[in-house]
């Protein structure tokens, strides 16, 4: 029920999961060892120690943008629900007014008929 | 002698700001066991931000942190970089956890651990584990404490009058407030130790090498490159192999989210958005260890050949000329870090001692569930953790702090538990418990016999491999957990 209710929901999981794992390993073997040298210096500190710090900023900004999308989808869905309920109300009203109008009719009819008696 | 005494009326004004920051918001929750051990489920995001935050950074990150920079190099990266990843799976998993413990009024994760794989054992046997490794953990703290109040009056204030006087403080906010104690007094001293770790941090490297650029260069032109260097050395000055390294990186960012003390705070958020913010929002809290490792940094040309190196801290502080006001600022704010901690440790060993293990006992369950008893059993455990801890830190000579070595790779062996509990729909009794009981075994053997490894890496990371294996394989050959149960997890 959860998969169908949002078909758009997963390719975009699974791409935030693979950034993290993407992240992870930027942390560790086998990628760490390729840049974690003392050169290139950025702000005086040396770039293992800028590598670590650009990680912790990717994997924030990463979350943070997932929080939005996922926040902004069950608005989304909050509103989707929201206009269905609407048309839904609006549906049954029409069906309302349309009984009290049939009703209204044969009521005339009835009356039209007692006056033709 | 005076300058001493400011020094220590600064800390003792700190404790008591501490003791009034805890005790008064425990007036306002409810009496009951979810009052206090999850504060009526009604923390915000201010709240939880700072007790995740703050009740890892330990008196580990005072003085450990600037010790392994200062001995290890960047080496000390290691602790950033567990920590960039290691609250995410709480992203995933909080949530569900706090919507079941609304639903079910579930306080502690071996009470959803227990449920769903229908097992009271397990939840007696995470009882008895948290408590053998949240007391040790205790311990440590209460040591940080004592040692710094020592070193920074001279000797005025013995050992065990400091871990006395902090842990005291700390007792009585747990005791009457429970979690909305830690909650307030974590805030409190989060915000303190962050604005004292940023000034010291930039700080120390401009009075001593005029600038973190300057120190850089210093330390390479020192020759000492190899330092800055990833993965920085070994406690034995010999280069830390990436293997070691990277493994040690994974198993503790595998081990963070699933600390009893860290995992029960889902239950305490307010709603699922500020669960989710409160990881989202956690590495601006990681940031705080960069000014952190600078002090380290900064000292490893200017006061070299200090042992042990945890000690370089006090060391700097006491041997350098500094303003008597920030030293005592300083002091107070390791007492901090360390309280920060504490207080959250001693907090779950109670509520996880009693609702884990002792409810578990049926006798022991109806005697409970009578009003508000179960909150005061818990306040009594709270009790008898707090003097237990602090014989090991002062009175015995007991090493039990060892005990923390394995502590991370244990730890670790939860999460396929965890995971499988909300997303493994086969994953059954038996093989739980086959996989937690044979993961930390494994663990424990290579932590003792590490010459029996086959390669050079964590031994958490074998007690992971053989954990999984078990979980899957045992799961598949054992009868399936009724549906009905496992549904309540995987669509929570």
């Amino acid at each position: 029920m959860y998969s169908v209710q949002q078909p758009s929901k997963k390719p975009v999981v699974r791409w935030f999961i693979a950034f993290l794992v993407l992240i992870q390993f930027s942390l560790i073997w086998p990628i760490y060892p390729l840049v974690g040298y003392i050169e290139p210096i950025i702000l005086g500190m040396p770039f293992s120690i800028v590598w670590v710090l650009l990680c912790l900023l990717l994997s924030f900004s990463g979350l943070l943008a997932y929080f939005l999308w996922e926040e902004q989808g069950q608005k989304r869905q909050g509103q989707e629900q929201q206009r269905q309920q609407q048309q839904s109300h609006d549906v049954r009203a029409k069906v309302e007014q349309s009984k009290i109008l049939t009703k209204d009719t044969t009521t005339n009819v009835s009356f039209s008929g007692g006056v033709k008696s | 002698m005076s300058d001493t005494w400011i020094i220590v009326g600064i800390s003792i004004g700190y404790l008591l700001l501490s003791l009034v920051m805890g005790i008064v918001p425990g007036l306002k929750v409810s009496k009951s066991s979810e009052g206090y051990v999850a504060g009526d489920r009604s923390m915000n995001l201010l709240l939880l931000y700072f007790v995740l935050g703050a009740s890892i950074f330990s008196s580990f990150a005072f003085l450990g942190g600037p010790g392994w920079a200062y001995s290890r190099g960047v080496a000390a990266l290691y602790i950033i970089a567990y920590g960039t990843l290691g609250m995410v799976p709480l992203y995933f998993f909080g949530p569900r956890a706090r919507r079941m413990g609304v639903k079910y009024g579930y306080l502690t994760q071996a009470e959803l651990l227990s449920e769903r794989y229908q097992s009271p054992f397990l939840s007696i046997l995470l009882a008895i584990l948290t408590v053998v490794v949240l007391i040790p953990y205790l311990t440590l703290q209460m040591k940080g404490a004592g040692l710094v109040l020592n070193t920074i009056s001279d000797g005025a204030i013995p050992y065990w009058l400091g871990a006395a006087m902090a842990y005291g403080v700390v007792l009585l906010y747990v005791f009457f407030s429970g979690v909305m104690g830690v909650g307030w007094t974590n805030t409190f001293q989060g915000i303190f130790m962050l604005s004292i770790a940023w000034f010291l941090g930039l700080y120390l490297p401009k009075e001593l090498h005029g600038g973190i650029g300057p120190m850089f260069e210093a330390i390479q032109q020192e020759g000492l490159g190899n330092m800055l260097q990833a993965p920085g050395l070994q406690s034995d000055g010999s280069s830390w192999s990436w293997a070691g390294f990277s493994s040690a990186v994974m198993i503790s960012a595998i081990g963070f989210s699933m600390w009893p003390h860290f995992f029960m705070k889902t239950f305490a958020a307010k709603d699922d958005r500020t669960m989710k913010l409160t990881v989202v929002l956690y590495p601006t809290f990681q940031l705080f260890l960069l000014p952190i490792l600078f002090i380290g940094f900064s000292a490893i040309l200017s006061f070299p050949g200090i042992e042990p190196a945890d000690t370089i801290l006090p060391y700097v502080l006491r041997n350098m000329d500094l303003p008597v006001v920030l030293v005592g600022l300083v002091c107070a704010g390791t007492l901090a870090a360390s309280m920060s901690s504490g207080d959250a440790i001693l907090h779950a060993a109670g509520a996880v001692f009693v609702r884990d293990g002792l409810r578990k006992f049926p006798q022991l369950r109806t005697a409970m569930d009578q009003k508000n008893v179960e909150r005061k059993v818990i306040q009594l455990s709270i009790l008898l953790i707090s003097i237990l801890a602090y014989y090991f830190a002062v009175i015995s000579s007991t090493d039990i702090v060892s005990l923390l070595l394995g502590a991370y790779g244990g730890v670790a062996q939860l999460f396929p538990l965890v995971f499988a509990m909300f997303y493994w729909p086969s994953a059954t009794r038996l093989g739980a418990l086959t996989a937690l009981i044979s993961g930390i075994f494994v663990t424990l053997v290579f932590l003792f016999w590490p010459e029996l490894k086959p390669w050079d890496i964590h031994e958490g990371i074998y007690g992971l491999m053989v954990n999984l294996f078990s979980l899957i394989t045992v799961s598949f050959l054992t009868q399936k957990t009724d549906s009905s149960i496992v549904e309540k997890f995987t669509h929570a």
